[in-house]
């Protein structure tokens, strides 16, 4: 499986020059500074430094890039716990345990697990990727749209565990969510609940709707208190305490370890990224925890899950880009524009014709992984400064970044309309006690579950028969199944057996 | 909090219980309008889609959410309604927020930073995102309790400045404003 003279001349591409590590600072800290600003995502960070990789080889380029995309990872991560807005969709797992730890004066704990959690996270996808990088290809251009509908039904059982105390509420939150993801054109052709508003043919824009949601329920909470941290001696920014919880982050290597390889997974799948991987590693976590109640309140295993996921999920991307050459988000495409820069076309031919160039990505993507906890560090030193501002200052500017970040991503005034569209939904369903998460997790999904479903149906003519050929889809269905019944048999047989023998205790 | 009691009295005396047999009804009429509110959009989209095509591949998600999502409006209104026996006392189901324990002259900041933002977006087009940010700025810092002016328009205009100028240069994002 691995090549080893590939390797070696990996490394000396890597090490005969210096060009390519030059880079890795700079892409870091842009990447950490895209991802931590809501509304600016990985994405745009690397269509905006795009046009820089035209005076770098193919190698440094991509290495610059894949650098963004590391320090992205990370950075969307710093508002989803400081301020309880996700930087990208892929913090919105972040925020559940994330900002409750934050409100408890544990910011600094929070930052370090999620730090340690995407760099080990990061690091572990790229060992996946260079052990398995050819039969993940392979594995990749079997999946069919029924394989994608079962990961997207995957992601929507997240609706019921954050339902909280009220689960009809809960229930109809996702259920809107889902059906708001679907307004504007279907993937068949017909245009729903646009009311003739040409900006909606495109859909709702989501990471305006979802900053809307999230900004509005908390921002509007947090201007009746003070500070974000009520306590003033917990509001320091302490150095030992953020390494405090880089080291805590190893305590839940379940969670760790599952979440990356539930990151890698959902990465190599085209059209479904980290934005899914953190929503189905936090469900997995809270579903397999034994204090499933603490989730959503602050527990560490939750941040640790939905960190490592969303950072894996690149290795995972990477790897369809690599060993098929298909992007399978905003951002790998934005490397696509790198390959055509320098007439490289990816795929199965480019990993077997420049096997040395693959190995020194992912060599380089090792390093980024540890540059990343030094430059992390000195980021959230300074980021998480940002709980000793006054809410009366806060409030009102997070609001502006946030109408700027909306106008940034949409291109035009839409982007800021909906925005306050959704927070002002968003204000109602906090007032009336409805999980505005549940939501989020609808709207995300809600695109991908019809088309998929959609292409489903096309392809099997509705008949159930066709599931039975599809076995990958059946094998998915059952984990689904089982990671939704286990749980509950288990925690039955235990009480059981806990019933049978209350004298023995 | 004030806001939430008050108007929980003067629901409860607008309709007080109502009786029916030996039942009592505490409606709760903000969680009943908010819900009717929203299954309202969902009716009204479950039609919009049947007009774009009655297909039932156009309908595939949707038609089951929506029969989904309109049981469980029932449910939410039969909850709010509050079904009692007679005689036995209520206690109403609003949630209740770490935040909701603050002085409730508080209360008021929220519906404020809202009408503000509003606002904000509704003027971009006609002053540009420079005069509207520090409008804004100002404005909902003050709604949130600043009261030094100096603090008031030096992060207002610096903040504004730096947003327009930083998206505009560093991101080469056009962003439309009218000074700057």
């Amino acid at each position: 499986m691995i090549d080893f003279p590939a390797m070696q001349s990996a490394l000396g591409l890597l090490f005969g020059a210096w060009q390519p590590w030059l880079v890795v600072f700079p892409g870091l800290l842009i990447g950490l500074a895209f991802g931590a600003i809501p509304g600016l995502t990985t994405s745009i960070a690397m269509v905006v430094f795009l046009p820089l990789t035209l005076y770098m080889d193919f190698l440094t380029a991509i290495i610059f890039l894949t650098a963004i995309f590391t320090g992205g990872g990370f950075g969307c991560a710093i508002p989803a716990i400081l301020i309880n807005v996700p930087g990208t969709p892929a913090a919105v797992a972040t925020t559940f345990d994330g900002y409750p730890m934050a409100r408890r004066g544990e910011h600094n704990e929070a930052l370090g697990l999620g730090l340690a959690a995407s760099s080990f996270a990061e690091a572990l996808s790229y060992v996946i990727l260079l052990l398995l990088i050819e039969p993940i290809s392979r594995a990749v251009l079997k999946l069919g749209p029924a394989e994608v509908f079962v990961v997207a039904i995957w992601g929507l059982t997240l609706i019921a565990a954050l339902s909280g105390r009220n689960f009809a509420r809960g229930l109809m939150a996702g259920l809107l969510g889902l059906l708001v993801g679907t307004v504007g054109f279907s993937d068949r052709g017909d245009i729903r609940g646009t009311m003739g508003i040409d900006y909606l043919l495109d859909g709702v824009p989501d990471l305006a709707a979802l900053m809307g949601l999230f900004c509005a329920a908390e921002m509007f909470k947090l201007v009746r208190t003070d500070f974000i941290v009520a306590k003033a001696e917990a509001r320091e920014v302490s150095l030992r305490r953020i390494l405090k919880g880089c080291r805590m982050a190893f305590n839940y290597p379940a969670s760790l370890i599952r979440g990356s390889l539930i990151g890698v997974w959902i990465g190599v799948v085209p059209g479904v990224g980290s934005s899914v991987a953190n929503l189905i590693a936090y469900s997995e976590a809270r579903r397999t925890a034994k204090d499933k109640a603490s989730f959503g309140k602050g527990n560490p295993n939750g941040v640790v899950a939905s960190e490592a996921a969303n950072s894996s999920s690149e290795g995972g991307s990477m790897a369809t880009l690599l060993a098929l050459g298909i992007p399978g988000g905003g951002a790998t495409a934005a490397m696509l524009g790198v390959f055509a820069m320098h007439n490289i076309t990816g795929g199965p031919r480019f990993i077997s014709d420049h096997k040395e160039i693959v190995y020194a990505i992912i060599f380089a993507n090792f390093f980024q992984t540890i540059a990343l906890m030094v430059v992390g560090i000195g980021f959230l030193y300074v980021s998480s400064a940002i709980v000793k501002v006054p809410v009366r200052i806060l409030v009102p500017t997070v609001l502006a970044v946030a109408v700027f970040g909306c106008y940034a991503t949409v291109g035009n005034m839409s982007g800021p309309v909906t925005f306050v569209v959704f927070a002002l939904l968003g204000w109602g369903m906090a007032r009336f006690g409805y999980p505005v998460a549940a939501t989020v997790v609808g709207l995300l999904l809600a695109k991908l579950t019809e088309g998929e479903l959609l292409r489903t149906f096309q392809l099997s003519g509705g008949e159930l028969g066709f599931l039975l050929e599809r076995p990958i889809a059946l094998v998915f269905a059952l984990l689904l199944v089982c990671s939704l019944f286990l749980p509950l048999l288990i925690e039955r047989m235990r009480r059981n057996a806990a019933g049978v023998h209350p004298i023995r205790d | 909090v004030a806001v939430t009691d008050a108007r929980g009295k003067i629901m409860r005396s607008l309709g007080g219980p109502i009786k029916v047999g030996h039942y009592q009804l505490h409606p709760d009429w903000g969680q009943i309008a908010f819900a009717s509110a929203l299954a309202a959009w969902i009716v009204w989209y479950y039609f919009d889609a049947y007009a774009a095509s009655p297909n039932v591949q156009n309908m595939l998600l949707i038609r089951p959410v929506t029969c989904v999502a309109l049981i469980v409006y029932l449910v939410i209104v039969y909850q709010a309604l509050n079904l009692r026996s007679a005689g036995v006392s209520v206690s109403t189901d609003q949630p209740s927020e770490p935040g909701d324990t603050q002085p409730p002259a508080r209360g008021f900041r929220a519906p404020l930073i809202a009408a503000a933002l509003v606002l904000y977006v509704a003027a971009i087009p006609y002053l540009g995102f420079d005069i509207s940010t520090t409008a804004f700025i100002a404005a909902a810092m003050a709604a949130a309790g600043e009261r030094r002016l100096w603090v008031l328009a030096a992060v207002a205009i610096g903040f504004a400045a730096l947003l327009s100028l930083g998206f505009k240069f560093a991101l080469s994002t056009p962003v439309p404003t009218l000074v700057l």
